[in-house]
C-alpha cells in the first residue's frame, strides 16, 4: 500500500500525478504572527452587513411571535405543539453542533482545528434561543394526569423547574467551554490590535501563555468537553420525556430519549455544516475551510443518518411486533395516524434521501453534496420533530385520571401551523443567524491557538516518489 | 396438518368460561389429562416444576376473611386470534387455521421454546423427558415415568404421544371437532351446537364451561359472550382470546390493601 | 510517552512468526487442558440431547436459562473484533495495528462457540436444519417473522464476513510463511496465500478489501447483537419488551468484548513474549476507549431501569423489584453496577492504572464477570414473574449440566485462538512493518515530536 498523494497546493488543488482525490489542506498564513493579522483584520472588517440587518428583523419577528402565542392562552394545548417542535428543533440544531467540537477534541481529529471555534460559537449562541422553553412551562400539564418520573408536590421534583436548571446549567457549560478556549485568542487578538480592551481583555483575563495555562487550560477543555456532551444527551432526556413521552399514555420507550439526542446530533452536525458553507462562501474563509472541514463531517453525518434510522426502527419493531392496544396508540400517535404526512416527509428527508446520497462517495466527498444533505437534513430534523410534538400535545388527556393507552377514537388531529407559529419558526431561523454574526464580530471564528499548533505539528515529507503529510502526535 | 377443506365452514371455535359457576373439583384437569394423553403429572415431576396441565385450575382468593371466598379459574389455551406465540416460531410450527384455532403441529416442531416464553397465559408444555427409561442413564437423572404402567394401555388411540423435545398445549380436543364435523359431512347436515365437547367440557359438573361456534349466531357461546360479566384474560395485552370467562365483579368490593 | 522501539523488517519477522515455525513448550499443554474443558461439555451435549432437556434446570415457565446467556454472552465477546478493526481501520488509528489480528480471531472463535448454543439448546436438535429455507420441493419455509431466523441469517453473515475478514488480512502473511516453510505446511500456505507476491497492484487490491470490508461489515456488527436483542424484545415478557435493548445489546457486547480483547491481549504478551509489541500503549489506548464505552452502556442500562419503572404497570416494575431487591438477583445487580462501572471506569481514568498491565488484566475479567451476570440478571427474572398469572411460577437453578456446558465453552474459545496461533501469526507482519514504514519524528524547538505519516 502506497501513502495518498497529498499537496500542499491550493485548496481546489488536483492530483498531478493521477485521478485519485487529494485531500486538500487548508492554505493558511505562513507564519502564525501573519495568521493572527488575518484573522484579526476579519473582526474589524465584518462582512454581510445586509444578512445581519435582515436576520436582526427576523429575530424581532419571532419575538413578537413569542409574544402572540403566549397571549393566544393556554386553554388548548395541542395548539402549542408546533411550538414545541421549533423548541426541540432549536434545541436539535443550534445546541447540538458544539458536539463535533467535542467529539474532535476528544478524540484528537486533526481536521478539527479550523471548524471547532464556529461550533462553540454556533452552540454558545443559539442557548439562548432556548429561553424558547419559557413559555411552555404552562403547558406541561398537572402530574394528576400523566404518569411522570417524578415526585409529585415536592417543588424540587417539579419537572418544569428541573428542566429550566438544566437548560440554563447547559447554557453556562456552553459558555464555559468557549470561554476556555477563546481566552488564549482574545488575549492574541487584543495584543493585535493595541492593547486589551473591553471585551477581548475581559475574555483574555490574566492569560499569559505560560506552559501551566496552557495545560490548565487543556485539562480544562477535555473536562468541559465531557461534561457538555453528558448535559447535552441530559437535557434530550428531559425535553423528550417531558414534553413528549409523558403526554402520551401508554408509551414506555426507553429508546425514545436515546433517538432524540441521536437525532438532533445529527441536524447539528448538518447545521453546522451549513454554517461552514456559509463562512467559506461568503464569510471570506475559504482558505481556512477546505474538502477536510466538509467530507470528514459528512463522514459522520453519514454515520447518524444510519443511526437515526437505527434508533427509530429499533423502537418502532418492538411496538409493532408487540402489537398491544398501548403500543398501536403510540405508533398512530408518533406518525402513523393524523401526522402520517409529516412523519413520511420526515423519514425521506432525515434518513431515506441523505443515505442515498452521502453513500455515494463523489457526493461525500465534495463540499457541495454535504452541504446540500444538510440542508435535507436540517430541514427533515425539523419535521420530524413536528409529527412528535405535535401529536403528543394533541393527545387528549384527563386530570385526575390516569390512562394507559391512546384510546383509537380520540387520536389527536392533525393541526396547521397558525401565524405566530410560523414567525416564531422564522424568528429561530433568523435568531440563529443573527447571535452567530454577532458573536463573530467580537469573537475570532477561528481558533487562533489550535490553527498555529496545527501549523507547528505539520510537515510534509518525501516518501518514495509521494509527498506526504506528516503530523505530529504530542501526548 | 393437512385441512381438511369440507370441514370448514367459516367457524370460530371459542369457549366461555363462567368462574361464578366453576366449583375447583378439578374434574376438567383429569378428563383433559387422560383425552390427550399427557404425561402423568407425579410428585417427582411437579417438584421439577415440569407438569403437563393442558387445563389448570387455578385458585384466588377473593374479599377479605372473615368474608373470603375461594375463586377457581380453569385456564387453557386461549386460542389467541393476535396469539404471541404464533409469529415467534421459526418453522411455522404453530399457526392458526380457518376455525380460529391455534394449532401446534408436534412433527414440525424443533423445541426452540420461543413460543412458550411468549405465552402470557403459561399454556404451553414441553416435553423434558425422553420417555424410555429402561436406560440406567436416564435413572441416574430422574426416575419419573412419563406414563407409568399400567396407565399407557389406556392411551387414546386418536391423539399422538409426544416425544421428547416439542411443546404441547390444549388443543380444544381437536380429534373431537375433527370426528364431529365428519360425521357431520356425512350424514349432510350441519354441525348442532353443543354436539362438539372437549373433555373439559364433557366432564364439568357444574357446566362451567361451554363450547360452540362464536360465527353461529344462535349458539350458546356467542350468548354468552354478550354478558356483562365476561371479560378476556389479560386483555391489555391485546391477545383478542377465544375464551371469554364470565365473573360477575362486586362494584362495592375495595380491597383491604395492595392488590 | 509513546514508546517506540525501531524494529528491522528481519526483527519483526523472526518475533512474530515464531510461535508458528516452532512449537512453544506450553502449546501441547495449553491445548490438553482445553481439550478437557471442552471435552467436559461434549460429555454434557450428548446426555442432555440422549436424555431430553429434563437434565437442565429449565422448568416451566423458565424456559430458557444458562445456554440462552452464555450465547448471548459470547456474542457479545464476539463484537470486539470487529468494533477494533474495522472502526479504527476506517479511523486510521495507529495503534490498532498489533491488536487488529487477534481481535478478529477472537471474534470468529467466540461467535462459532455462541451459535452452537441456541442449536444445542433445541428440543430437537437434529432438526436444526429446519430453519434453513432447503426445502424446495414440499415449499416448507421457515417463517421469516421469527426472530428466531433472523438470528441464524445475521449471525452466519457476520460469520462469513468476519471470516473473510480475517483471511483478507491474512494474506500477505500468508505469503510470508509460505516463503519460510516446507513440505506440507508450504503446500498448504502456498495454497491459501492464493498466489500472493506482495507487489503494488496486489497490496492495493488489498487495502481496498480492507476499507470495503470495514464499512460492509460495521452494519452487520450492530444488526447481529440488535437481532440478538430483538429475541427477547419482541416478546411480552414483561421487562423484556423494552425498545431500548438493541442498542443496549449492542454496546453491552462492545463493553465485553473489548475487554475481551484486553484480557487476550495480556495474555499473548507474556504467553508470546510480544511486550515490543503489545505495549503499554496499547492498554492505554483501550482503556480510554472502554471509558467511553462503559458510560454509554450505563446510559442505556439506566434508561431501561428508569422506563420499567416509570410505567407505573405492576409487571415491569415486579421484575425490576425482583431484580433489584429479591436474592440473588439484588446481589448480582450491585455486582453488575460496581465491577461493570464503578471500580472498571474510576480506575480507568488514571493512567497509571490503563498503563499497567496486571491491572487492566484483572479490570477486563472483573468486566466480563459483570457482563455475563448482566445477561443472566435480564433474561431469567423476566421469566420468573409472577405479576401476569400469579398462580404458576418457579424459579430458576442451574444443573450440573448447564454449568458444564458454560464452562465448557470457555474451552472452546481457547483451542480455536490455540488452534489459530499454531498455523497463523496473531499479529499482522505486514501491519507491523507498515507502522514502521509510517513511523516519523518531528523536531519542534527542542523538542522530537512522534509523528505519523497521513494515508
Amino acid at each position: 500500500m502506497t501513502a495518498h498523494t497529498t499537496h500542499a497546493g491550493h485548496a481546489e488543488g488536483h492530483d498531478h500525478h493521477g485521478s485519485r482525490h487529494v485531500n486538500p489542506r487548508p492554505v493558511l498564513p505562513a507564519t502564525p504572527q501573519a495568521l493572527t493579522t488575518d484573522l484579526v483584520d476579519r473582526i474589524t472588517h465584518p462582512k454581510l452587513g445586509g444578512l445581519f440587518v435582515v436576520s436582526g428583523l427576523l429575530f424581532l419577528v419571532g419575538i413578537v411571535g413569542v409574544f402572540m402565542k403566549v397571549s393566544g392562552g393556554y386553554a388548548d394545548r395541542s395548539t402549542w405543539g408546533f411550538y414545541a417542535a421549533v423548541f426541540a428543533w432549536v434545541l436539535s440544531t443550534g445546541c447540538s453542533a458544539p458536539i463535533l467540537s467535542v467529539a474532535t477534541r476528544l478524540t484528537k481529529g486533526y481536521w478539527r482545528k479550523p471548524l471547532v471555534r464556529i461550533a462553540e460559537l454556533f452552540g454558545a449562541t443559539t442557548i439562548l434561543l432556548v429561553l424558547l422553553y419559557l413559555p411552555l412551562i404552562p403547558v406541561i400539564p398537572p402530574p394528576t394526569s400523566h404518569m411522570s418520573f417524578w415526585v409529585n408536590g415536592s417543588w424540587v421534583g417539579e419537572p418544569q423547574v428541573v428542566l429550566l436548571f438544566s437548560v440554563l446549567g447547559l447554557a453556562l457549560c456552553g459558555i464555559g467551554y468557549i470561554f476556555t478556549s477563546v481566552r488564549a485568542d482574545a488575549a492574541a487578538v487584543g495584543d493585535q490590535t493595541g492593547g486589551r480592551k473591553g471585551l477581548a481583555a475581559m475574555l483574555a483575563s490574566q492569560w499569559g501563555g505560560t506552559p501551566h495555562q496552557w495545560k490548565v487550560m487543556r485539562q480544562g477543555l477535555s473536562y468541559l468537553a465531557s461534561f457538555y456532551l453528558m448535559f447535552v444527551i441530559f437535557v434530550h432526556f428531559l425535553v423528550s420525556v417531558e414534553l413528549a413521552i409523558t403526554l402520551v399514555p401508554g408509551w414506555r420507550d426507553p429508546i425514545f430519549p436515546a433517538f432524540h439526542a441521536v437525532s438532533g446530533v445529527q441536524a447539528g452536525l448538518a447545521s453546522l455544516i451549513l454554517m461552514l458553507y456559509a463562512m467559506r462562501r461568503w464569510g471570506g474563509y475559504k482558505d481556512y475551510l477546505v474538502l477536510d472541514q466538509f467530507w470528514n463531517p459528512a463522514k459522520l453525518l453519514m454515520s447518524f443518518t444510519m443511526l437515526w434510522f437505527y434508533m427509530w426502527w429499533s423502537a418502532f419493531i418492538i411496538f409493532w411486533y408487540g402489537r398491544t392496544p398501548a403500543e398501536q396508540g403510540v405508533l398512530l400517535v408518533t406518525g402513523f395516524g393524523p401526522y402520517l404526512y409529516v412523519f413520511v416527509t420526515g423519514f425521506i428527508l432525515n434518513f431515506a434521501l441523505p443515505l442515498l446520497m452521502l453513500i455515494w462517495n463523489p457526493i461525500r466527498v465534495s463540499i457541495p453534496g454535504p452541504v446540500v444533505a444538510a440542508v435535507i437534513i436540517v430541514i427533515g430534523n425539523f419535521f420530524d420533530r413536528w409529527r412528535i410534538y405535535g401529536g403528543s400535545f394533541g393527545t387528549h388527556l384527563v386530570d385526575g385520571q390516569i390512562q394507559h393507552a391512546v384510546p383509537v377514537d380520540q387520536l389527536p388531529i392533525f393541526r396547521m401551523p397558525d401565524v405566530p407559529d410560523l414567525m416564531v419558526l422564522a424568528g429561530a431561523l433568523g435568531g440563529m443567524i443573527f447571535l452567530f454574526m454577532l458573536a463573530a464580530r467580537m469573537v475570532p471564528v477561528m481558533s487562533l491557538w489550535e490553527l498555529t499548533e496545527g501549523q507547528l505539528l505539520t510537515r510534509t515529507k518525501m516518501l518514495g516518489k509521494n509527498q506526504v503529510v506528516i503530523i505530529g502526535k504530542p501526548e | 396438518m393437512a385441512e381438511p377443506t369440507t370441514a370448514v365452514k367459516e367457524r370460530k371455535w371459542g369457549m366461555v368460561v363462567d368462574i361464578d359457576r366453576c366449583s375447583g373439583c378439578q374434574a376438567c384437569v383429569v378428563a383433559c389429562q387422560s383425552e390427550n394423553n399427557q404425561i402423568i403429572s407425579t410428585e417427582d415431576i411437579v417438584q421439577q416444576k415440569r407438569p403437563h396441565v393442558w387445563m389448570r385450575v387455578e385458585r384466588y382468593w377473593e374479599g377479605d376473611f372473615p368474608n373470603q371466598k375461594a375463586k377457581f379459574m380453569p385456564v387453557m389455551c386461549q386460542h389467541c386470534e393476535n396469539a404471541p406465540c404464533e409469529p415467534v416460531c421459526p418453522v411455522y410450527a404453530t399457526y392458526h387455521n380457518a376455525e380460529g384455532l391455534n394449532v401446534q403441529v408436534y412433527n414440525r416442531c424443533v423445541g426452540t421454546r420461543y413460543c412458550a416464553n411468549n405465552c402470557p397465559y403459561h399454556a404451553r408444555f414441553f416435553n423434558q423427558w425422553e420417555r424410555n427409561t429402561d436406560s440406567p442413564w436416564r435413572e441416574a437423572f430422574s426416575s419419573a415415568q412419563m406414563i407409568a404402567e399400567p396407565m399407557n394401555d389406556y392411551l387414546n388411540p386418536d391423539v399422538t404421544v409426544r416425544t421428547k423435545g416439542i411443546m404441547e398445549k390444549c388443543t380444544f380436543c381437536i380429534q373431537r371437532i375433527r370426528r364431529v364435523t365428519r360425521t357431520a359431512k356425512d350424514q349432510d347436515r350441519d354441525v348442532k351446537d353443543g354436539e362438539v365437547q372437549p373433555a373439559c367440557v364433557q366432564s364439568c359438573p357444574t357446566s362451567a364451561l361451554i363450547f360452540g361456534d362464536m360465527r353461529d349466531p344462535s349458539s350458546k357461546v356467542t350468548a354468552k359472550l354478550k354478558d356483562a360479566r365476561a371479560f378476556h384474560l389479560l386483555e391489555d395485552l391485546g391477545t383478542k382470546p377465544s375464551v371469554t370467562y364470565l365473573k360477575k365483579i362486586d362494584p362495592n368490593y375495595k380491597p383491604a390493601k395492595g392488590h | 510517552m509513546q514508546e517506540r522501539k525501531v524494529l528491522t523488517e528481519l526483527q519483526i519477522n523472526d518475533r512474530l512468526l515464531w510461535p508458528v515455525l516452532e512449537t512453544a513448550s506450553w502449546w501441547w499443554p495449553a491445548v490438553t487442558v482445553a481439550a478437557l474443558v471442552l471435552g467436559c461439555g461434549v460429555t454434557a451435549v450428548t446426555i442432555m440431547v440422549t436424555l431430553g432437556e429434563g437434565t437442565t434446570g429449565l422448568n416451566r415457565p423458565i424456559f430458557w436459562g444458562f445456554m440462552i446467556v452464555n450465547f448471548v454472552f459470547w456474542v457479545g465477546i464476539s463484537h470486539a473484533g470487529v468494533m477494533i478493526s474495522s472502526i479504527l481501520r476506517l479511523c486510521q488509528a495507529e495503534w490498532r495495528r498489533p491488536v487488529t489480528r487477534a481481535a478478529e480471531v477472537l471474534t470468529v472463535c467466540s461467535l462459532a462457540t455462541a451459535a452452537l448454543f441456541p442449536l444445542i439448546h433445541m428440543g430437537r436438535v437434529w432438526r436444526f436444519y429446519w430453519v434453513f429455507p432447503y426445502d424446495f420441493d414440499r415449499m416448507l419455509w421457515p417463517d421469516v417473522r421469527s426472530p428466531l431466523i433472523w438470528d441464524p441469517s445475521a449471525i452466519f453473515t457476520y460469520l462469513t464476513g468476519a471470516t473473510m475478514f480475517v483471511f483478507m488480512a491474512l494474506l500477505p502473511d500468508l505469503g510470508i510463511l509460505r516463503d519460510r516453510t516446507t513440505g506440507w505446511r508450504r503446500t498448504f500456505y502456498a495454497f491459501a496465500s492464493l498466489g500472493w507476491r506482495g507487489n503494488p497492484r496486489q497490496f492495493k487490491l488489498q487495502f481496498i478489501l480492507g476499507i470495503l470490508l470495514s464499512g460492509l461489515i460495521l452494519p452487520v456488527f450492530v444488526s447481529v447483537h440488535s437481532i440478538v436483542s430483538w429475541d427477547f424484545a419482541v416478546s411480552l415478557v414483561p421487562a423484556w419488551h423494552a425498545t431500548v435493548f438493541a442498542p443496549y445489546f449492542v454496546i453491552g457486547a462492545v463493553h465485553s468484548g473489548v475487554s475481551g480483547v484486553v484480557t487476550m491481549m495480556v495474555v499473548l504478551r507474556a504467553a508470546f513474549k510480544w511486550q515490543d509489541y503489545i505495549t503499554p500503549d496499547h492498554f492505554d489506548a483501550l482503556g480510554r476507549l472502554l471509558v467511553a464505552v462503559a458510560t454509554a452502556w450505563l446510559y442505556f442500562f439506566m434508561l431501561d431501569l428508569l422506563f420499567a419503572i416509570y410505567g407505573g404497570e405492576t409487571r415491569e416494575v415486579g421484575v425490576m423489584e425482583q431484580r433489584i431487591f429479591q436474592w440473588p438477583w439484588g446481589f448480582f445487580f450491585f455486582l453488575i453496577i460496581v465491577l461493570g462501572y464503578i471500580i472498571p471506569v474510576s480506575a480507568w481514568m488514571f493512567r497509571s492504572v490503563r498503563r499497567n498491565i496486571m491491572w487492566m488484566f484483572a479490570i477486563s475479567i472483573m468486566v466480563n464477570v459483570s457482563m455475563w451476570l448482566e445477561r443472566l440478571w435480564l433474561i431469567i427474572p423476566g421469566l420468573q414473574n409472577k405479576e401476569r398469572l400469579t398462580f404458576d411460577w418457579a424459579v430458576f437453578q442451574p444443573s450440573l449440566i448447564e454449568i458444564m456446558l458454560v464452562f465448557s465453552s470457555f474451552g472452546l474459545v481457547c483451542l480455536g485462538l490455540l488452534m489459530f496461533s499454531k498455523f497463523f501469526p496473531l499479529i499482522p507482519v505486514w501491519e507491523e512493518k507498515e507502522g514502521q514504514l509510517f513511523r516519523e519524528e518531528i523536531k519542534i524547538g527542542n523538542r522530537i515530536v512522534p509523528a505519523i505519516v497521513r494515508e
